[in-house]
């Protein structure tokens, strides 16, 4: 018995768990910040969002960080309120072929947001979904979402 | 003791799982792996900027941008391309879902397996071309920066355009009216959002080069650089505003009573620490200027953030940095003085040279050195905030000097506003400029172009009904044009080939650069083959029964599994041996790729299947990439798209379908670049890859870094999931 349990020890300890990488985002005590805010230039505008690393979600500063389904109800931003609905199993993968952005995809044919493109100063691209009320949330949050309402 | 049975049992499954995995885990720790990526410093992708496809199908050819990218250093326009690749295979009949035939939308759109294209073979058609766009140089690339998902609606349009436009030589009367009305409706809908999208781009240009002809350069006017700077500064802004948020929330946890005492000390050196930092980023901030934000139904800025604003941006507000004035003095008299001065006195080769300060004989990477215009504004900046190391972060991107590259492409922009004499020629710049189509094609652009370039766009478009006259040809009149247009014009029509690449022979890629390569496939479903057969010899009749019943209810949803079983018990092995030596579905094994991959994804399904088809491929992948990365060159692989999101066994055992045909639980086919390999602290051998899906990380329980779009994977997760692997070899 105790073989096994230290078996599912070494195993939860050798287990895969991955971590994002840090570089680039404000640290305090060598450690990355949680939360913190980033700037996409979309539409020749600079748009802030707000990038939660533990909640792996990024999304218009102004809808706040907290996608828990108790909060939709009072949710301020549809960015947020598609985050409890969003389905990755539903996509159908003829829409995917070619490597299409999956999170861009589930935007643009299941959520009713329109797909924008976002630039950093150093042109790196990123894709948001854009709802009705101007509210956005990335693609990649879209797809991690996505996965999770997938499993359930 | 019920209770106590299942709890065995899963322990048991437990170290069943385990086994296995920590097995393959070992790989590297017998035979070491040493760390290579080639987004390293001093390695060729280094300052790769990462790409996002958006809704397009063109994964094939990001990933040859990439691999080019990695021989010649420059940025390939993965979209010039996918279009040069879709016009090369025109009439080529492609089996689509609906219908047979329009070919270059579908290679964009990635409309079947077949119609998102190869990356060799989209290799083996640009290298034959002269030369190639680099990413800025390409007017659709561009757009996708500034609009909403223009990129994909654009492609669609003009992709549909080429292939109507392309088939009307063969077409018959009744059938070229029906085009000519599609024709009609394509051109308004792409002057409407041409229009709508790009008229503020020309006037950006306006802008910017008008007060420089007038000898003015002290005015406000937007560019490339000011516009980095802008960016630069709400980052600094950012920072600020990210650590006032922290140490808000610290705040409140030391101020609850309910906060355990062990953590305090901990939070309260965290605040000591916060505040020095809100200190040091707020004297920075100071030291630019302010932010403000704007409405967009109300003019002006209506209010002014302060420095350590804890509070959110309302939603759709507009932040803007307003800097301070020494340092817009600062940029206008060590910036843009200097540049616009080597225009004028030395003309436009001697002012390039001005940015391109480490083109010192061929040694392209020279990390961390500053052109000599940048310093000077640098030294100018640093000695308004009294701080001389601080504007470095201005410039620099996960705490690293921005790449020599990431500099000029920011620079080159501005060269691209800055040639008065070329403006002027062309005539594009002056007052009462039509409003008709080719000139929003060139507002759309925001590259002023030479006479005889415009003379010449000018009549091409006219003559196909896309200038300034109003009426548009008949269809004998298009029949006439089309057959007289060839590229380079039809590629510019389709937005691959933008005005700055026809005329800037020295920023374009050269094929020197990348046309003796070898591009070579290595199928790793033909590996399969080899274990489809031995394994299937292994198999008893029952289990072949049941295999070929599996497969069948796959081919065909309307297949009675049932029934099928109900048939064989009646007379089993007339029913085997009429299946296996002449079934019509069985019979195309081999022949027709769609059966024959679902048979094989069933049978590598299985356990013993799917290890020999594991082995296999991660001894074929490890050959191919240790002896690639060893030479700085990347190699790509297709895949099933599943495993770079998705965490659950399907996918990562590949039990999950790859078929694109949109069947339940079915993932996407997609083509990524390994750059990298290293061996993890489990000891398992991991790929580093580079996708082009943008700043993103899809994958929580992988290390990736969003900025890069890169992603270490498993070796085993990547085996499983791989069906082939493209290099490009020099000679």
């Amino acid at each position: 018995m105790k073989f096994l349990l230290m078996l599912i020890g070494l195993s939860l300890w050798f287990w895969p768990w991955g971590n994002l990488s840090e570089a680039g985002m404000p640290k305090v005590a060598g450690k990355t910040l949680t939360t913190f805010y980033q700037n996409w230039v979309i539409y020749k505008q600079s748009v802030r969002f707000l990038v939660n690393r533990e909640k792996m979600i990024t999304v218009s500063d102004y809808c706040g960080d907290d996608p828990s389904p108790t909060s939709q109800g009072h949710a301020r931003c549809e960015a947020i309120r598609v985050l409890s609905k969003v389905d990755m199993s539903k996509l159908d993968s003829r829409k995917t072929i070619g490597g299409k952005n999956p999170g861009a995809v589930l935007c643009d044919q299941y959520l009713g947001g329109k797909v924008v493109y976002g630039t950093d100063r150093f042109r790196t691209q990123k894709t948001f979904c854009q709802f009705a009320d101007q509210s956005m949330v990335a693609n990649d949050t879209l797809i991690i979402y996505g996965v999770n309402h997938g499993k359930k | 003791m019920a209770k106590n049975n299942w709890s065995w049992i899963a322990l048991i499954l437990i170290f069943l799982i385990w086994v296995p995995v920590s097995l393959a885990n070992l790989s590297c720790r017998t035979t070491p792996t040493a760390r290579v990526s080639l987004r390293d410093p001093g390695k060729p992708l280094h300052n790769y900027v990462v790409q996002d496809q958006d809704g397009l199908g063109t994964c094939y050819a990001n990933a040859l941008s990439v691999m080019i990218y990695a021989e010649s250093g420059k940025e390939v326009s993965a979209h010039q391309i996918a279009t040069m690749y879709g016009m090369a295979e025109q009439g080529v009949t492609v089996p689509t879902p609906s219908t047979a035939g329009p070919r270059v939308s579908a290679i964009l759109n990635g409309e079947s397996i077949e119609a998102s294209g190869t990356l060799c073979g989209a290799y083996g058609v640009i290298k034959t071309r002269p030369y190639l766009c680099t990413r800025q140089q390409v007017p659709i690339e561009s757009m996708s920066n500034d609009s909403h998902n223009i990129q994909n609606e654009y492609s669609t349009a003009l992709g549909n355009l080429y292939d109507h436009s392309a088939g009307l030589r063969n077409l018959s009367p009744a059938e070229r009216t029906r085009i000519g009305t599609e024709l009609r409706g394509l051109r308004t809908q792409l002057m409407s959002r041409m229009t709508s999208a790009n008229n503020d781009m020309f006037q950006q240009c306006h802008d910017s080069v008008q007060p420089i002809l007038d000898g003015d350069i002290s005015g406000t006017a937007s560019d490339a650089f000011m516009d980095y700077m802008q960016e630069a500064c709400l980052d600094q802004y950012n920072e600020l505003a990210s650590y006032a948020r922290e140490k808000a929330i610290v705040d409140a946890q030391l101020a609850n009573v309910r906060t355990p005492a062990a953590e305090r000390p901990g939070l309260v050196t965290k605040q000591t620490e916060l505040t020095a930092s809100l200190a040091r980023q707020r004297a920075r901030v100071q030291a630019m200027g302010t932010v403000h934000y704007r409405m967009p139904d109300q003019g002006g800025d209506i209010a002014t953030l302060p420095s350590d604003s804890t509070g959110t941006i309302p939603n759709r507000a507009k932040p803007r940095c307003v800097f301070n004035d020494n340092i817009k003095s600062t940029l206008r008299k060590q910036y843009y003085k200097n540049v616009h001065k080597q225009f004028n006195t030395k003309g436009f080769t001697e002012a390039q040279g001005l940015l391109y300060p480490f083109d010192d004989g061929g040694t392209r990477r020279s990390e961390g050195r500053m052109t000599p215009v940048i310093q000077s504004f640098l030294q100018g900046v640093g000695s308004i905030s009294g701080d001389s190391s601080w504007p470095q972060a201005l410039f620099a991107q996960n705490g690293n000097m921005m790449s020599e590259n990431q500099l000029q492409a920011i620079l080159y922009q501005d060269v691209d506003m800055m040639i008065p004499s070329e403006c002027a020629a062309s005539g594009l710049m002056g007052e009462g400029i039509s409003d008709a189509m080719v000139t929003t094609q060139l507002r759309s652009r925001g590259i002023c172009l030479p006479a005889e370039t415009n003379s010449a766009l000018n009549k091409l478009l006219r003559s196909l009904g896309l200038g300034p006259q109003r009426e548009f040809p008949n269809n004998g009149q298009i029949d006439q044009i089309l057959t007289n247009i060839d590229r380079p014009y039809d590629e510019f029509l389709m937005g691959v080939i933008g005005p700055g690449c026809m005329n800037d022979t020295s920023g374009r890629v050269q094929a020197s650069s990348y046309n003796n390569l070898s591009c070579e496939r290595d199928n790793i479903d033909r590996l399969s083959s080899t274990v489809k057969e031995d394994y299937w010899r292994s198999l008893n009749d029952e289990k072949k029964i049941e295999l070929i019943l599996e497969m069948l209810a796959l081919a065909d949803p309307a297949f009675d599994l049932v029934a099928g079983r109900a048939e064989i018990i009646r007379d089993r092995a007339k029913w085997l041996s009429n299946t296996v030596a002449g079934h019509p579905i069985l019979g195309a094994i081999g022949k027709n790729r769609a059966i024959d991959s679902v048979f094989v994804r069933r049978i590598t399904s299985t356990p013993s299947g799917r290890a020999v088809r594991e082995t296999r491929v991660k001894t074929r992948l490890n050959s191919a990439v240790q002896a690639k990365l060893a030479s700085n060159h990347p190699v790509a692989v297709s895949l099933c798209a599943g495993v770079l999101y998705d965490n659950s066994f399907d996918s990562q055992f590949a039990t999950r379908k790859c078929s694109g045909k949109g069947l339940p639980g079915d993932s996407g086919r997609h083509s990524v670049v390994i750059i990298g390999q290293r061996c993890n602290a489990r000891g398992e051998i991991e790929y580093q890859i580079q996708n082009s899906w943008g700043n993103s990380c899809t994958n929580p329980n992988n290390e990736c870094v969003p900025a890069e779009g890169t992603m270490w994977l498993p070796e085993s997760a990547l085996a499983r999931n791989i069906d082939e692997i493209q290099t490009l070899t020099p000679p």
